[in-house]
């Protein structure tokens, strides 16, 4: 094998251990890891929208920016080191080999003050580049000041989806609002019990890149935020066990996605 | 989704994470990104599209297909069919999906046997745009005929319409 193939063999390698970490290692923003060849160190930086390779660094002929760049490392706090400090305490891989629930017993704090202890994970996006959306269950531990009047809501079971849409990317929870105030009058009133009900919703602006390199980039890089939305706990579509009870679920939904109050969707 | 008050159940449009208003003339990402099994066609091609109202039919089509093949008492069975929709990447996955389009459809569980009367009619009304898209675009190709009158692409030429799709949908089950 040439030296080439060797090098993108090694990338492709270190690609997939980002994968798995953005994947299965906790909320996290990006990875930094690096790969070590012969008598070089390259840093790589994985977040949701790009992949950036340092120049190597030759740790024989030049051990004082190596130092430097070791020191730098130990530094950094977990947000740097891509962990989203709104869940608590961060996964640390107690268990790397657990997959699945990587969420189970941790606590999620909301700008509002609630407190909620996170559940099992419904759905986890695999991926490196992506909004790599997971969706868990949770409950709530404790009121906020300003959590609004949806007492009950609140009370019952909840669905948490956190999710790295880019920046620019209009809010699900705006486009639910929207349609759900164009439905709040008489003939389309309706809808509203085929539209979700959103409890909360923030955006936290999570970025270890410098605005300068982000600049420099330019078009070739998305920013992204760390958006979070809770809402009341729904039952799967595949509940419906009769052939009658589903038709009439697909068309509620059918009509609901054609109602002048929807906005156009993707149908997933 | 479902939402279940009492004894009343509801369908619930959800994740519109990925919703644009119906205006919107653009691609809203530069990464094009949804449900792979039930993304429309020209949606998985790489060549960024406008989203139109026809991809949602298309769509919801695909979920109708999926929900009534792979599931049967709410779980989903054993070696269930159309699984390539969820594995193959985006280019081999137009393809499975042009295939479909032409096939016979999978086997409808037991419990969902009579949606054969949606899935059918709506296959054909897919079958058919495609079709006329495809003639309409080798006959743009040839010397003879550059007075063709545009083709409706929102429509797949007057084939994929909400009217068409809500009469199947408005078809009594049992």
């Amino acid at each position: 094998m040439d030296g080439a193939a060797s090098a993108d063999l090694s990338m492709l390698q270190c690609a997939s251990y980002a994968l798995e970490m953005l994947s299965h290692g906790g909320l996290r923003s990006h990875v930094i890891s690096a790969l070590v060849t012969d008598d070089t160190i390259q840093l790589l930086y994985y977040d949701r929208s790009i992949i950036i390779v340092s120049r190597p660094v030759n740790f024989l002929e030049d051990p004082s920016r190596f130092i430097a760049m070791l020191h730098a490392i130990a530094n950094l706090t977990l947000p740097q080191v891509g962990y989203a400090d709104v869940v608590k305490p961060a996964p640390l891989l107690d268990n790397p080999r657990q997959t699945t629930d990587i969420f189970h017993g941790l606590e999620l704090r909301l700008s509002n003050g609630t407190r909620l202890l996170l559940g099992s994970t419904i759905f986890h996006q695999h991926g490196i580049i992506g909004r790599g959306t997971c969706v868990v269950r949770a409950r709530r531990v404790e009121k906020g000041k300003y959590s609004g009047t949806d007492d009950d809501a609140w009370d019952g079971p909840l669905i948490v989806k956190l999710s790295w849409p880019a920046k620019s990317r209009i809010s699900e929870n705006s486009i639910i609002e929207k349609a759900r105030n164009a439905a709040d009058h008489d003939e389309h009133r309706w809808v509203l019990k085929h539209l979700p009900k959103v409890l909360h919703a923030e955006d936290r602006h999570i970025n270890l890149l410098s605005q300068a390199l982000i600049d420099r980039m330019g078009n070739q890089y998305e920013e992204r935020v760390l958006r979070i939305m809770v809402q009341e706990e729904l039952s799967p579509i595949t509940e419906q066990t009769a052939a009658v009870d589903l038709a009439q679920s697909f068309r509620e939904i059918f009509k609901c996605m054609y109602s002048p109050s929807v906005p156009l969707c993707d149908g997933s | 989704m479902l939402r279940k008050e009492g004894d009343k159940i509801y369908g619930v449009l959800n994740d519109l994470d990925l919703a644009v208003d119906a205006d919107v003339k653009s691609a809203s990402s530069k990464q094009r990104t949804g449900t792979k099994p039930f993304m429309a066609i020209d949606l998985l091609r790489p060549d960024l599209l406008v989203h139109m109202y026809r991809h949602d039919l298309e769509s919801m089509f695909y979920v109708v297909v999926w929900i009534t093949s792979r599931f049967h008492n709410g779980e989903e069975i054993s070696d269930p069919p159309l699984q390539q929709w969820a594995d193959q990447g985006d280019a081999t996955l137009v393809d499975k999906k042009h295939s479909f389009v032409l096939s016979v459809p999978p086997r409808r569980t037991a419990q969902f046997e009579s949606f054969g009367r949606w899935v059918v009619p709506i296959q054909k009304m897919m079958r058919d745009g495609f079709s006329a898209r495809t003639e309409y675009i080798s006959e743009v190709g040839l010397a003879e005929s550059p007075h063709l009158h545009p083709f409706e692409h929102e429509t797949l030429g007057g084939f994929v319409t909400f009217d068409k799709f809500q009469a199947i949908l408005n078809t009594k089950l049992q």
